[in-house]
């Protein structure tokens, strides 16, 4: 038995010693990214910062870093990229939200996008009103309501099956908000300049041409080509290999 | 004997003077070529006298006269010239190339003969024999010619065309108007115009002539192939001297016209090598250099700037597409304004072309300007090459990202920063795990939003049923008195404020309703000792009937009789105590 609790709490123990581990190379390679982006070495400062994100850690201002150190050294696709990849996590961060703004600024596409669908009117409207966290968090809160009034019952009774009803409400808005952030996921054009064919293969017509660092969203994919869309709408297929998803 | 002497060297003298001169037997034709109509006059000819003259045999020939002998000999200053000559007039019967044969003669006891001749004897002209007209001389001393710089040149390779007029000394060009000026499809041209015509001599056909350039033009094909040019036609105006002069020593001049057309030539031109050929190649041929710049790198959001895309140097300068300037969407471009200096000479187009772009940055920001790139062929070392242009940034200085009116990207609109430049880095931070999935997704989550549901759901349940079990279950049911009842007895309240004998009809219903309800069968049409007989059996005090039956009494007696004294407070609580204690 004691052999048993020893044996759980060394593990536990090294578990934490490796997490520990784990944060403090985080840590020191986000120092040592810093300093390399302050000595304009934005080769290094990438690198580093890559390696936070290799170890599993992450954190709102290393997408920030990675994006600014992309940008700077020229890359804009690769800054978009990653502050898109922030954004995901870190959602409506100004900081990401600005500085994407101009690595966008940088893109040769301008793209203008079509109306919003009835179905992503009301997600950013349910959206604006609270995230989904803040949804889930209602759901949990107007459910435990429900319980307790259901156990102190006579001078709480009225307000049981209003609470249940907004518990169920809030629960039904963030499976749809989840349904739609699933659904939601795109890719950045990496090549220069890439032709956008109206059929996956290499001698098909080609329907428009897409620069580096342009936003698509990837629908279907075939053999080494993807089928795409873009904001206003257009769609065709395009190599694989010239672009990457944001969420992988 | 020294007279003797004297006379023998003398004699000497002169038969060696007689050896010296060379014994010649010649044929001689009046001319190389005729019209099949026209005589010739061949004359065999020897400067000293011979016998036994044999004369060829004219295969080809009619001998209209002949042979007429002729003799002179002459003494100048002591000299002794001698010639005979027989002479024929001939007149050929067929064309072509006729030989006249040799002849023999022997002199001095030795035969010599002469060279056979050729005559070319062609069409029967107009009017054979006649004196040259000064149209003639005309025809024969007035050329125009065409001479091209290249004659295989390359597609979209400049070729100068020159027209050249040659004219003999002895005309006088009056005048000159073309009549035929050339189009020049499938080339893009470009006439060079001559100032002052200037007259060299040159050597023509063999004979003395001047020249003078009347026209040059500068070509570029646009097609490969062999390309025809369209001839050019000029009608001269020119004066001739007949030889003649007049009264006062002056020579007379004829004039005449005369049409020389030149041209009707064709180029070669040669496709482009495919070799090599880069996929951007835009069809400039020459010798060029690209540059980029622009005005200013550094601005405020909504200053302006100008790049220039310029391409200078030899060549197609006119014909060429300048590469475009691709820039960030953010940069707004307007459409460029496109300036050229191309100056045409005989070497061809050369100066430079210019885009100039005005580009308005409307964000801050660092934008960078890609390196353009431009092929063209060069002719000269028979290979394409690029050229490439230096890369630079615009650097763009200001505080705001204004927030456009038509919405960029879809991000943008979610939450656009309104102020706020660029955010530099943070470097303080507190890292976290990375998780592929939001705590509100797991299974936990699920589990517990179902369990405090579940667990409110069942601890009412168990509660009611605890409840129930210790039996207090009258308070619980008296709120589940029915709707329509409790609608009724709110009219009826009011109705028995008001006085009104509707009261008892609606009192009478409620009445039955609750006995319905507490019995399940409709009592409504039984007999009262029916009625208090089922309520007996159901268990209800003796009491409670007695008010039943009495209430009933008097609804039936307003029924009949009217409500003019009829105490509807003190019924409607009698009602309400009676809905009491049976529901």
């Amino acid at each position: 038995m004691r052999s048993l609790i020893l044996l759980i709490a060394l593990f536990l123990g090294l578990t934490v010693t490796a997490q520990e581990a784990s944060f403090e190379k985080g840590s020191l390679a986000f120092e040592t990214g810093n300093k390399a982006y302050l000595e304009e070495d934005y080769e290094a400062a990438i690198k580093a910062y890559q390696n936070v994100l290799a170890e599993g850690l992450h954190s709102k201002e290393v997408y920030l870093n990675l994006g600014n150190a992309y940008y700077k050294n020229g890359q804009t696709a690769s800054s978009i990229l990653y502050f898109e990849k922030g954004l995901l996590h870190f959602k409506k961060d100004v900081d990401l939200l600005t500085n994407l703004q101009f690595a966008e600024n940088q893109r040769i596409d301008r793209i203008e996008p079509l109306p919003d669908s009835i179905i992503k009117q009301v997600y950013k409207f349910l959206l604006n009103l609270m995230n989904s966290e803040s949804w889930a968090v209602t759901s949990l809160i107007f459910a435990l309501l429900f319980a307790v009034t259901k156990i102190i019952k006579p001078r709480l009774r009225k307000i049981a099956t209003p609470s249940l009803i907004v518990a169920l409400i809030a629960f039904l808005i963030l499976l749809f908000i989840r349904k739609i952030e699933r659904s939601e996921n795109y890719a950045i054009v990496f090549e220069p300049a890439v032709t956008v064919l109206s059929d996956p293969k290499i001698d098909a017509p080609v329907a428009f041409e897409l620069h580096e660092g342009t936003k698509v969203k990837p629908v279907e994919s075939f053999e080494e080509f993807q089928k795409i869309e873009i904001a206003n709408g257009q769609s065709g297929w395009i190599i694989t290999s010239s672009i990457r998803f944001i969420k992988e | 004997m020294k007279r003797w002497a004297v006379l023998l060297f003398s004699l000497f003298s002169l038969l060696a003077k007689a050896q010296d001169n060379d014994i010649k037997f010649e044929a001689v034709l009046s001319k190389a070529k005729l019209g099949q109509n026209e005589r010739l006059r061949v004359s065999f000819e020897m400067n000293k006298d011979g016998d036994f003259f044999e004369a060829p045999s004219f295969n080809n020939f009619e001998i209209l006269m002949g042979p007429s002998q002729s003799i002179s000999s002459s003494f100048i200053n002591g000299k002794r010239s001698f010639s005979k000559s027989y002479t024929y007039v001939l007149r050929p019967k067929k064309q072509g190339q006729l030989i006249i044969d040799s002849a023999s003669i022997t002199i001095d006891n030795t035969v010599y003969t002469t060279d056979p001749k050729t005559v070319l004897v062609t069409e029967p002209i107009d009017n054979p024999n006649a004196p040259k007209t000064a149209q003639d001389i005309a025809d024969e001393s007035l050329y125009l010619v065409a001479t091209l710089s290249n004659d295989k040149p390359y597609l979209n390779q400049g070729v100068l065309v020159t027209y050249t007029l040659y004219f003999s000394p002895r005309v006088y060009i009056n005048n000159f108007i073309p009549v035929e000026n050339p189009t020049y499809k499938n080339f893009w041209s470009q006439d060079l115009p001559i100032k002052e015509y200037e007259t060299r001599r040159t050597t023509f056909r063999n004979e003395s002539f001047n020249a003078v350039d009347l026209k040059t033009v500068v070509l570029y094909p646009q097609k490969s192939g062999s390309l025809a040019l369209d001839p050019f036609a000029l009608e001269l105006y020119v004066q001739i001297p007949t030889g003649r002069r007049d009264f006062f020593g002056d020579p007379i001049m004829r004039s005449a016209t005369k049409t020389v057309k030149a041209g009707d030539l064709s180029i070669n031109v040669k496709e482009l090598p495919e070799q090599g050929k880069p996929l951007n190649f835009s069809g400039a041929v020459g010798d060029f250099e690209l540059s980029v710049e622009a005005s200013r790198t550094s601005l405020e959001v909504n200053e302006s700037t100008q790049i220039k895309v310029k391409i200078n140097g030899k060549g197609n300068l006119k014909l060429l597409s300048i590469p475009e300037l691709s820039l960030p969407s953010a940069l707004e471009k307007y459409d460029p304004e496109y300036t050229d200096n191309v100056r045409v000479n005989r070497e061809g187009m050369n100066g430079s072309v210019t885009n100039s772009y005005t580009v308005v940055p409307r964000y801050a920001g660092s934008y960078p300007v890609d390196p353009l790139e431009f092929t063209y062929f060069d002719p000269n070392s028979k290979s394409y090459k690029t050229l490439s242009s230096y890369p630079f940034d615009l650097t763009v200085e200001g505080s705001a990202l204004l927030p456009s009116t038509s919405t960029i990207a879809p991000i943008a609109e979610k939450n656009t920063p309104v102020t706020s430049g660029f955010k530099s880095n943070a470097y303080q931070t507190s890292l976290v795990t990375m998780v592929s999935s939001p705590w509100f997704e797991s299974n936990t989550y699920y589990l517990i939003l179902a369990l405090l549901v579940i667990l409110g759901f069942s601890i009412s349940f168990i509660i009611n049923a605890f409840k129930a079990s210790i039996g207090s279950s009258g308070q619980g049911a008296k709120k589940a008195l029915p709707k329509k009842i409790k609608a009724l007895l709110k009219r009826a309240d009011k109705l028995a404020k008001e006085q009104n004998a509707e009261f008892y009809s609606i009192a009478s219903e409620i009445l039955f309703l609750c006995l319905e309800k507490y019995s399940g069968v409709d009592l409504s049409t039984a007999s009262k000792q029916e009625r208090e007989d089922k309520l007996q059996t159901l268990g209800a005090d003796a009491h409670l009937i007695e008010r039943i039956n009495t209430l009933n009494d008097r609804i039936l007696l307003v029924k009949y009789s009217g409500s003019a004294s009829a105490p509807f407070e003190e019924d409607f609580n009698v009602l309400h105590t009676i809905i009491d204690d049976l529901l």
